[in-house]
């Protein structure tokens, strides 16, 4: 029987249907008919951001957390624009979000009307597509499409931008085939690739089959494993969005494969794992860094082998063959070219892996990478207990009280990511949350407020600098609103404090513009709210650790960590990862 | 409509002042050509011009064509150089309104013809010759038509030329009908 609504009503009801739990988003004129719409339907729940950047890292946030798509909302024009930097943190981190946009109307697009903007041109290269709905007829079938973009293949952001007329307008809806789900009647646009739809659908759960082209591609890489002497799996995100972190485990386990994962990738393997090596790169583990430049194979496995991660593309692993897998053909090759590539989705290609390589193990490897520390800096003997705080023993303490709670955390960009990064140890996937590709700086707090709401079950901390999280430091309302119990900690030292690293260490000791002052964060806090405190001395941290994790609401520790502490090691620009520096007396000789 | 990619931040070769845009690409290696169908739908022109910048892909030329079934039909010129061609390729690939990818092989002769308007300063009718058709006149001259394979375009143009009559001159590039090959041969989505 049909059944007549608008559009807007359309919209909410199709989220809902469709398991959508939860909307992040900021009203405005454009977007209204949706925002009565939802007010009347009552769901999904939608959280009330003070900012639209916020609407899109805290469904970037709720997406890597829950692996399922986010979903940020917001009107048009000024609305749109200040989705823009999340929905590019996303596009580079292959996050599936969804951007749902108002628009002014029909009769009065390209006349530069009040709050109009090209929003589906502005995000172009920073999505993986957009739509501009036209007729209130297409829209389901426009969501399903954009939903089905966002979250096969590579995921990635969507842009869904629906003018408020067509919002308003009347479409017959039918229930399909006695179920819930509303398509629309009639006037649907046509079904774009509906077979792929439908094969798509199928392999989300199970994983695209593989090609013969790839069969082929895996036999060459296992025969290449198998005679490999020094081999490195270098791990992405990839493992995490196709979850296969278990088959990772088992073929690293069976053929006796060192792991290296890369920032996006930490929390799909165990660093705690005597196969891991830790985090290769720009401040990367020695051992990881080292085993790759001393590689003859090397297995890449869901990463874009991004500058941060190779250094100079033509010094990277110079003994390697390297085998590349990842569902994407346009990441393969782009930077490193690969010996091997193999094009297919983690799901099946691990699996098949796993099958055909022969067990193994590789004690001369092993006995090689046992002279390379694993850990960026070593705890004993210089861990402090008492004194200034540092950087260094902040991050390090922030990393096990989250490992022994099984927390995730969202960090900002900077020295503070780069350090937990380095700390981090027994992350489980989706506990990790940070902008590796973008390096959006105020993308914890708003992520980690997505990620708290998708998993209520778990604790979740925001770890940032004074810097960046002041870039987004309303949002703080927004966690209060919604009594999202976050636990924060901003490492403060009065600097942004990579930019003023570099400037010490390459730019002559000239501070140009990094010094940041004020305000009381912990003030500013309890101005939102939120009972806070500051701790400047090493023997205070675990008191006030232990009072946030003890209080039931949110919490934010202010840390005033030293302010000119530098974070090693790191490579010089143009450094091969071999070349790594290990301290600040390295640099100045 | 025909655009000078220069995708990749290469300028192009100078035209001397005795070629004709066009021209000087036949001293270069020839490029590979890749035939992309693409829906029609908005944006989706914008999609594939804004990847071809954004990646810097080695794209040397492309026309594009409406085609039949809400399609547009894509010929891209691309350099040989390498991997450049599966590279492109791969790039456009990610793009959720491209339909089929079509690498021509190279040594292959694929059925292509481009159109060029030629004014010219005499309206004498013996200025039709073969591919050249006259298809107004005024007082100034006459408008010509030369449709044909890019080489006989080029070779009519040069006629023109050296006879020093062209005032004014459009040629659309070089266009191809998609879906003349097997799908085997593209990768077809």
């Amino acid at each position: 029987m049909k059944k007549r609504m608008t559009a807007a009503e359309l919209l909410c009801a199709w989220l809902t249907d469709h398991g959508v739990e939860v909307v992040f988003g900021h009203p405005g004129g454009a977007i209204l008919p949706f925002y009565d719409a939802l007010h009347r339907a009552g769901a999904p729940r939608h959280v009330l951001v003070r900012h639209e950047q916020a609407a899109a890292h805290a469904a970037d946030g709720y997406a890597r957390a829950t692996g399922r798509a986010g979903v940020c909302i917001a009107t048009s024009g000024p609305g749109a624009t200040n989705l823009v930097t999340g929905l590019a943190t996303a596009y580079m981190d292959g996050v599936p979000v969804v951007a749902i946009t108002g628009q002014v109307p029909t009769g009065v697009r390209g006349q530069d009307a009040f709050q109009e903007t090209d929003i589906l041109g502005i995000t172009l290269p920073i999505t993986k597509h957009g739509f501009l709905v036209e007729d209130a007829g297409g829209l389901a079938e426009t969501l399903e499409e954009a939903f089905r973009i966002a979250t096969t293949g590579r995921p990635g952001p969507v842009v869904v931008d629906i003018p408020k007329d067509v919002q308003n307008a009347l479409c017959d809806v039918v229930p399909a085939g006695g179920a819930a789900d509303p398509t629309v009647a009639s006037g649907g646009r046509i079904a774009a690739g509906s077979e792929r739809s439908a094969v798509e659908a199928g392999d989300a759960a199970s994983g695209r089959p593989l090609s013969r082209a790839a069969e082929e591609a895996l036999a060459v890489a296992a025969r290449l494993l198998d005679g490999a002497e020094r081999p490195v799996i270098m791990a992405g995100r990839g493992i995490l969005g196709s979850e296969t972190g278990a088959a990772l485990r088992t073929l690293a386990e069976r053929a006796d494969l060192p792991v290296a994962t890369t920032l996006l990738g930490l929390d799909g393997f165990p660093a705690d794992h005597p196969l891991a090596l830790g985090m290769p790169g720009m401040h990367g583990t020695p051992r990881a860094n080292h085993a790759i430049q001393c590689a003859d194979v090397i297995l890449g496995l869901g990463l874009r082998f991004d500058d941060r991660v190779t250094g100079p593309v033509h010094r990277f692993a110079p003994a390697a063959r390297i085998i590349h897998v990842d569902i994407s053909p346009a990441s393969i090759g782009r930077t490193v070219k690969p010996t091997v590539a193999v094009i297919a989705d983690l799901r099946t290609a691990l699996p098949a892996l796993v099958a055909r390589v022969r067990p193994n193990t590789r004690p001369a490897w092993h006995a090689q990478l046992e002279a390379w520390p694993r850990e960026a800096e070593p705890a004993e003997p210089w861990t402090p207990r008492s004194g200034p705080l540092s950087g260094r023993i902040a991050a390090r303490t922030l990393a096990e009280r989250i490992a022994a709670a099984g927390a995730a955390v969202a960090t900002d960009v900077g020295q503070h990511q780069m350090l937990i990064a380095q700390e981090l140890r027994a992350a489980a996937p989706g506990t990790h949350l940070t902008s590796g590709g973008l390096g959006t700086m105020g993308y914890a707090l708003p992520a980690a407020l997505g990620a708290a709401i998708g998993r209520p079950d778990r604790q979740t901390w925001v770890v940032a600098g004074d810097g960046g999280f002041q870039m987004n430091v309303q949002e703080l309302a927004t966690v209060v609103q919604e009594r999202v119990p976050l636990r924060i900690a901003i490492l403060n030292n009065g600097y942004l404090g990579m930019v003023r690293q570099w400037q010490a260490l390459f730019y002559g000791g000239r501070y140009a513009a990094s010094r940041i002052t004020g305000p009381d964060l912990a003030l500013l806090a309890c101005a939102y709210g939120i009972p806070a405190r500051s701790v400047a001395e090493t023997e205070d941290l675990d008191d006030a650790l232990d009072w946030a994790e003890r209080i039931p609401g949110p919490a934010l520790l202010d840390l005033r960590v030293a302010r000119e502490e530098n974070v090693y090691p790191m490579l010089a620009p143009g450094a091969a990862l071999h070349e790594m520096v290990l301290g600040s007396e390295e640099v100045r000789a | 409509m025909t655009e000078r990619a220069d995708a990749g931040g290469r300028a192009e070769p100078e035209a001397s002042p005795r070629t004709l845009p066009g021209e000087h690409e036949r001293a270069q290696p020839s490029p590979v050509r890749i035939a992309v169908r693409v829906r029609d739908r908005a944006g989706a022109l914008e999609r594939v011009v804004g990847l071809m910048r954004r990646r810097a892909l080695p794209v040397r030329r492309f026309s594009v064509s409406l085609s039949g079934g809400e399609t547009l039909a894509f010929l891209l010129q691309v350099d040989p150089a390498g991997d450049a061609a599966e590279r492109v390729a791969a790039e456009l690939g990610e793009l959720h309104d491209v339909l089929a990818i079509e690498p021509i092989p190279a040594g292959a002769d694929p059925p292509t013809r481009e159109l060029a308007l030629v004014r010219v300063r005499t309206a004498e009718s013996d200025i039709a010759d073969g591919i050249v058709r006259r298809i107004a006149t005024d007082a100034d001259g006459a408008v010509l038509e030369i449709t044909g394979a890019p080489a006989e375009v080029d070779a009519a143009l040069a006629r023109l030329r050296e006879r020093e009559l062209i005032t004014a001159f459009v040629r659309t590039g070089e266009v191809a009908v998609p879906g003349e090959r097997s799908q085997q041969e593209g990768s077809e989505r």
